[in-house]
């Protein structure tokens, strides 16, 4: 999307931008556990809304309802049974493993922010769509489905089917495999 | 993106806002009539002719108390809470769509650019999606209001009413999938639309449906008989416990506006929306705004109907009925619906 003050789509996407931003960094800098939390929850919502200033508000309601409402509600409540204190920044400085992890995640950003830089709008065709519409090229070839929420299913169900159903059996077995090892737990303490 | 579609938003989102207000006073004017019914005693009747006015000052009494903040509270989280909680339940009125589209009078109509007047604030893809959504925030304020609070009793009520709304999500979800597959959309009005000729209740599907999402309904709302966030003889009031003056009436008038939604939810999804049963008053907008009414305030009414009979269930049957009945029931629903939609449509 290129950026032109006019128009109320780039207002709204710097708006939004600029509480994404904000609230990254509150996560990060923000001594308390749960108000670090709550701004995850905000910066979740801010990348909803970028998501449908693009239109594509099937992807921003799932975003809203997948992690901003079922993830980091469980996120929050964890952290308030625990009920973690508040951190100084010495903690966080003198351990060696976070002082190497630091330096991991700058080069990985380092490197995505100058591929960011060096991106084409041309090639990726940056510019919202009004209308989605999909074609299908599976076995069926006549059906054309208009609207973001059928091409979405249309893609995933049709042309995509088997790596969609390969990912619901991973899921699964993820599933079957933490509660396989909660009841372990279970068992031992009794 | 012009600048006519944009004023005809801020219009009608103006006007739902008072209309979603004032249903709101009186709903809680009628709760008390209705428990006073129930109970044979004597309702609020003094403000007004029969108590006509008892919202209002009701109101002017929230707004003129003295606003007390307890010492060792998280002050931004404290006051953001009840405005989460108000603006999520103000927020998932913009996608119920109160009647049919009205046609305009070619004054009108030449001066906004549109023909016909659509009684919704926003028609998304996701539509009944986008409700979910906004419902799941809705656990923000409570959860967010327990902690802050810093009090023993906010801090259980608040666990224990998140608890218990992540838990009645899932059946609520799972009996709307149901619907859902039998309506082939997502939309609201397609909803409405596909049970021009049978409310979906009267399928047997649809009838499952509407039992699962009926008991989920009170306990996403924190209602009797599931109101275990404020289980008055243990958490004293739970979240809001601290919560006095305007910040307390925002979260009593977010659990009314909730009440008002499901109760719009469930009479679009499962009895016939502001459709007309048997084509009477074909074509008429108004009759079908009237009888969307009708049913709205059957089910508002059934939630005090509720409250005001049934006693409150115990913490571990609350999770044994979500987790271990609804959960089950619901997906089987999910089959039944499918193969309702395959073989019998």
């Amino acid at each position: 999307m290129t950026l032109d003050l006019e128009n109320p789509q780039s207002i709204l996407f710097l708006a939004f931008a600029g509480v994404c931003i904000g609230s990254s960094l509150a996560v990060i800098l923000h001594k308390n556990p749960v108000i670090s939390a709550a701004s995850l929850v905000l910066s979740f919502f801010a990348l909803a809304g970028i998501y449908a200033v693009m239109n594509a508000i099937f992807i921003a309601t799932m975003q809203v309802l997948v992690y901003t409402g079922a993830i980091m509600v469980l996120v929050i409540f964890v952290i308030m049974l625990l009920s973690l204190r508040e951190e100084t920044n010495l903690e966080i400085w003198r351990n060696p493993i976070k002082q190497t992890a630091i330096v991991l995640v700058m080069i990985v950003y380092g490197s995505l922010l100058i591929s960011a830089m060096n991106y084409n709008p041309e090639i990726g065709n940056g510019q919202p769509k009004e209308n989605y519409s999909y074609e299908i090229k599976g076995p069926v070839t006549s059906v054309n489905v208009k609207g973001n929420t059928a091409s979405i299913g249309a893609s995933t169900f049709i042309d995509y089917l088997l790596p969609f159903e390969l990912v619901s059996v991973l899921l699964t077995a993820a599933v079957i495999g933490a509660v396989v090892i909660a009841k372990r737990d279970k068992l031992n303490q009794s | 993106m012009d600048l006519n579609t944009i004023l005809v938003w801020a219009f009608k989102s103006v006007l739902l806002f008072f209309i979603i207000i004032t249903a709101c006073a009186y709903y809680t004017l009628a709760e008390r009539v209705v428990s006073a019914f129930i109970q044979d005693r004597r309702g609020p009747n003094r403000a007004g002719p029969l108590g006509l006015l008892q919202p209002l000052a009701d109101g002017i009494k929230f707004l003129t108390k003295e606003e007390v903040f307890p010492t060792q509270v998280n002050k931004v989280t404290y006051l953001i809470a009840p405005a989460i909680s108000v603006s999520c339940a103000i927020m998932s009125w913009a996608i119920i769509p109160f009647g049919g589209a009205i046609p305009l009078p070619d004054s009108i109509s030449s001066l906004v650019g549109f023909k016909e007047l659509q009684l919704q604030v926003a028609n998304p893809d996701t539509g009944i999606l986008f409700l979910l959504a906004i419902s799941s925030l809705s656990v923000y304020g409570v959860i967010l209001a327990g902690w802050s609070s810093n009090n023993k009793y906010s801090l259980m009520g608040g666990i224990r009413s998140t608890a218990q709304m992540i838990s009645y999500e899932l059946p609520l979800g799972l009996s709307l999938t149901a619907v859902i597959l039998m309506a082939g959309s997502l939309k609201l009005t397609d909803i409405n639309n596909a049970q021009k000729d049978l409310w979906f209740v009267f399928t047997l599907p649809g009838f499952f449906s509407f039992l699962i999402f009926s008991v989920a309904m009170f306990a996403e709302t924190n209602r009797l008989p599931f109101d275990l966030a404020e289980a008055e003889s243990e958490l004293v009031v739970g979240f809001h416990t601290e919560y006095g003056a305007f910040k307390f009436a925002l979260f009593f008038i977010a659990e009314y506006m909730n009440m008002i939604t499901m109760s719009c939810v469930v009479s679009l999804l499962f009895f016939g929306g502001y459709n007309v049963p048997f084509g009477l008053f074909e074509g008429s907008a108004l009759a079908g705004i009237l009888f969307f009414l009708v049913k709205v305030i059957f089910f508002a009414f059934s939630f005090m109907w509720v409250r005001w009979t049934l006693p409150r269930f115990r913490y571990d049957m609350l999770m044994n009925i979500g987790w271990k009945k609804l959960i089950p029931w619901a997906l089987l629903n999910i089959v039944i619906a499918a193969t309702y939609v395959v073989y019998w449509k």
